[in-house]
């Protein structure tokens, strides 16, 4: 049976941020592809070539605002991080204090960050949902996947609605409330919520079912994913960024850091 | 039916759903505790469980719980940055869970989906300790703080197991969950 489009039932909007210009498909390769090198390259050298080129895609996107709010935000909880060690090893001498150790790791997370920033900030939901259809995921996997992506900015708007409702009620949600009576906000915020979810899940499981919407339906995709040179340029480059780590961790930096490894 | 046709439309939005809520309540009790403080730390694995236990007894057929971590792990590792080392703890966290779910799976009790997400929960955190040292092995020392982290969020794991058992009963009482 053919239906409309997943897409289309799950009603697109949120369509907030400006087109990126490469497709979405690439993006996630990028994000794949850092995650797993950043894990692999141990040497500030090979994290220093992953650094500057996720630094470089980064700031392709011309959100500098949104990217110094973030660093800003990072450079404290690095800092917290450091004070931590800092503390530790000047109580447990077994926990060492170093730059390279210190380093390496804090790296990891800015490349991730660089490279997750882009994709968060460019892509609609619409590119997303069009980028999973276009990966050809079963219909298990990409219907509630869909449906994830779909609804991650409206469970985040219910919960700006009960906390406004409650506030209307006389309930203030702070921070200092929340350390003084944990279970309680807890319970203001969570059971309506997981109410709200029931409701919706049961709502968008009929319409599902009304449409048609099984495994052997023939999605009609909403627009069609289209792969460019520029995607397929984006990608290269990014293998090539890769390589270049990879070779500057083996051939500049294979020295066990701190003793360990 | 094939093994993943297994599920109905219905029961795949409710899984779409609640991988989408956990996903935001637990971000935001970690953001609106100032990221590392223990307390939001125990209250999102806290929120994560009970959520994961009404799932489990929405959805009520084996496999669900592997179909709900795969799926949190796709959007997770495409979209969200998440690291792909991720994923085997939380795989082998789900397949461990269903097999301590096996023997109740035709039963509508709900303690085979409690033993689940304890299973669940007990076999990612042991193993995300595996990972954390996997991201930070430069320096091993800071394991030091990592380990209280993670006992402080696996004993919100177990605040979650009984606030699932009692969401459940009231959901069950309400008729909002009818096996």
């Amino acid at each position: 049976m053919q239906v409309s489009s997943a897409s289309r039932f799950l009603g697109m909007g949120g369509s907030v941020a400006p087109d990126s210009g490469y497709d979405a498909r690439a993006r996630m390769v990028i994000s794949l592809l850092a995650s797993a090198v950043t894990i692999i390259i141990s040497s500030v050298e090979g994290q220093l070539v992953l650094l500057g080129a996720s630094l470089f895609y980064a700031l392709s996107i011309r959100r500098f605002k949104a990217l110094a709010i973030v660093y800003l935000f990072v450079a404290f909880m690095m800092g917290l991080a450091t004070l931590c060690t800092w503390g530790l090893s000047s109580v447990a001498p077994f926990v060492s204090f170093t730059f390279k150790g210190l380093a390496v790791p804090f790296m990891r997370g800015l490349v991730m960050l660089n490279v997750v920033l882009p994709l968060a900030l460019t892509c609609r939901i619409q590119d997303l949902l069009t980028a999973l259809k276009g990966l050809r995921l079963p219909f298990c996997i990409y219907l509630p996947g869909a449906v994830m992506i779909r609804f991650i900015p409206t469970f985040m708007n219910d919960i700006k609605q009960i906390s406004e409702a409650l506030q209307i009620r006389g309930y203030t949600l702070t921070l200092g409330g929340m350390f003084r009576h944990p279970l309680l906000v807890l319970r203001l915020l969570f059971t309506p919520l997981l109410f709200r979810s029931l409701r919706t899940s049961e709502e968008l499981g009929i319409a599902a079912e009304l449409k048609g919407l099984d495994a052997q339906s023939r999605f009609v995709p909403y627009r069609s994913p289209v792969w460019s040179r520029k995607d397929t340029f984006l990608v290269v480059a990014a293998l090539t960024v890769v390589a270049a780590a990879l070779a500057c961790h083996y051939l500049l930096g294979r020295v066990p850091a701190a003793g360990h490894m | 039916m094939s093994l993943l046709s297994q599920w109905s439309a219905r029961e795949l939005v409710v899984i779409g759903i609640f991988a989408a809520v956990s996903k935001v309540t637990t971000l935001l009790v970690a953001l609106a505790g100032g990221g590392m403080n223990p307390l939001s730390l125990m209250g999102k694995n806290l929120v994560f469980t009970t959520l994961l236990i009404v799932m489990l007894c929405k959805v009520s057929r084996p496999g669900t719980l592997t179909l709900f971590t795969v799926i949190n792990s796709i959007v997770s590792m495409l979209l969200m940055g998440a690291s792909v080392t991720l994923l085997p703890p939380l795989l082998a966290g789900a397949l461990l869970g269903e097999l301590a779910m096996w023997p109740g799976r035709n039963s509508a009790g709900l303690w085979p989906k409690v033993a689940a997400a304890a299973v669940f929960d007990a076999v990612t955190k042991a193993l995300s300790l595996g990972v954390s040292y996997l991201l930070t092995r430069e320096n091993a020392g800071m394991m030091i703080m990592v380990v209280p982290f993670v006992l402080i969020g696996y004993m919100g794991s177990l605040g979650g197991l009984y606030t699932g058992v009692h969401a459940v009963k009231e959901l069950r009482h309400a008729g909002i969950i009818r096996q």
